[in-house]
């Protein structure tokens, strides 16, 4: 009987290089991302600096204020539409009924995934500064939309509350978010070929 | 180069896209939080070590909602016939499953790009997807852990790790999506798509 041995199999070289194919291919498609991976972290590292600002003392002071005044323009809002709405704090009341805003319902976490990506993406600092102001006022507004809205239904259509406030405000959110920064990459795109083209 | 015309296009398969599959479909969550559930069961679950996962039906389930409860006990503490304290942790999976899920789909099906990269696009996103939603969840037991003294925390940092919690829990279901988006389906060399500006900036920047 001959002696067992272990034998290792050596990769062998491929045309390409000394990798072989499988590492090749995983090479290969890393390359071919290398500036969306360097995107992906740089916007992963604002996340994250944005995350960490909502923790200190300074996000917690300056959160009331924001959640009370969505509250205020909410209520003025609705007297534009004729409810006999009242404030008190962040809670908007009626005798019919009330709502309050509370943190999870400061739609804040879609303003800081705009300003991480705008920040990130390429472009001049004052179109960034243009799209970070907007967007954010933007979706302010949205959120003000929304209470009022939920208010409305609470008064109106009881039974609708839990789908509009879980599944239709927060898509519509997710969409405008999304639709808001392809159309502001679109407008940077436009204003670069424009000047481009003039500057040629 | 993007053409707004193409833009436009592109965002209303997006909104139509993701409009029907985000839709509270009947059965559809209920069926998706339990696929989750079975997953978090098989990947996370173990039969030896200090910790055990029992999953329960969420008392959510009768208001409508399709919410998996974790229950996380320490086998330490755990008296000889079975009572002692345990934590319990109500994740909406179902939401969080098919939310993310019909975001990745839509961008990726609004996407101009040709059907045979949409799909691969689509094979190599839904397990990067599905290994996120698994570090999520495995973030929140871990968080909540220190509830029944399986992970030990000062009082600061456990603040700042239900802090993180909460935030992750309200970031992931539009962050994932949109960065596996990103990852899976652009390449360097797609002169069509949005990241054609960053090429342009970085080459000015190695000159």
């Amino acid at each position: 009987m001959g002696r067992s041995k272990l034998r290792f199999r050596q990769p062998r070289p491929s045309a390409r290089g000394a990798l072989p194919p499988g590492w090749q291919l995983g090479k290969l498609w890393f390359d071919e991302r290398r500036p969306l991976l360097h995107f992906v972290v740089k916007f992963l590292v604002v996340l994250a600096f944005l995350t960490a600002f909502s923790l200190t003392p300074l996000y917690q002071h300056i959160l009331p204020g924001y959640l009370d005044t969505t509250a205020r323009l909410t209520n003025t809002f609705l007297h534009i539409l004729g409810e006999d709405t009242h404030l008190a704090g962040a809670s908007i009341w009626s005798q019919k009924y009330s709502v309050t805003v509370t943190p999870d319902c400061s739609a804040l976490e879609f303003s800081w995934f705009l300003v991480a990506a705008l920040l990130v993406f390429p472009a001049r600092w004052h179109w960034k500064i243009a799209g970070i102001a907007s967007g954010i006022a933007m979706l302010a507004v949205l959120n003000v939309l929304r209470v009022a809205t939920l208010y409305l239904i609470g008064i109106r259509a009881l039974t609708l509350f839990d789908l509009v406030h879980e599944d239709v405000w927060p898509v519509l959110l997710i969409m405008t978010t999304l639709v808001f920064l392809a159309a502001w990459i679109g407008w940077t795109e436009y204003r670069n070929g424009s000047e481009d083209h003039a500057s040629a | 180069m993007l053409r707004r015309n193409s833009i436009v296009g592109c965002i209303l398969w997006f909104v139509l896209v993701f409009g029907v599959l985000a839709a509270p479909w009947p059965g559809l969550r209920g069926a998706c939080c339990n696929y989750l559930q079975g997953m978090v069961r098989t990947v996370l679950s173990s039969e030896s070590g200090r910790r055990e996962l029992d999953f329960e039906v969420s008392p959510n389930h009768k208001r409508g909602y399709d919410e998996a409860r974790i229950v996380i006990v320490n086998r330490d503490l755990m008296t000889p016939n079975g009572s002692g304290p345990v934590r319990n942790l109500d994740i909406d999976l179902g939401t969080l499953g098919t939310r993310s899920l019909a975001l990745l789909l839509a961008l990726i099906c609004a996407t101009p790009f040709s059907w045979k990269r949409r799909g691969i696009a689509i094979l190599l996103g839904i397990p990067f997807l599905h290994f996120f939603i698994l570090a999520l969840i495995a973030y929140c037991i871990w968080s909540e852990s220190t509830e029944v003294q399986l992970v030990t925390l000062s009082p600061a940092m456990k603040e700042i790790a239900n802090s993180l919690e909460e935030r992750q829990l309200a970031l992931f279901s539009i962050v994932v999506p949109v960065l596996v988006w990103v990852v899976v389906t652009f390449r360097r060399s797609d002169r069509t798509s949005l990241f054609t500006s960053m090429n342009a900036a970085d080459n000015k920047k190695a000159r």
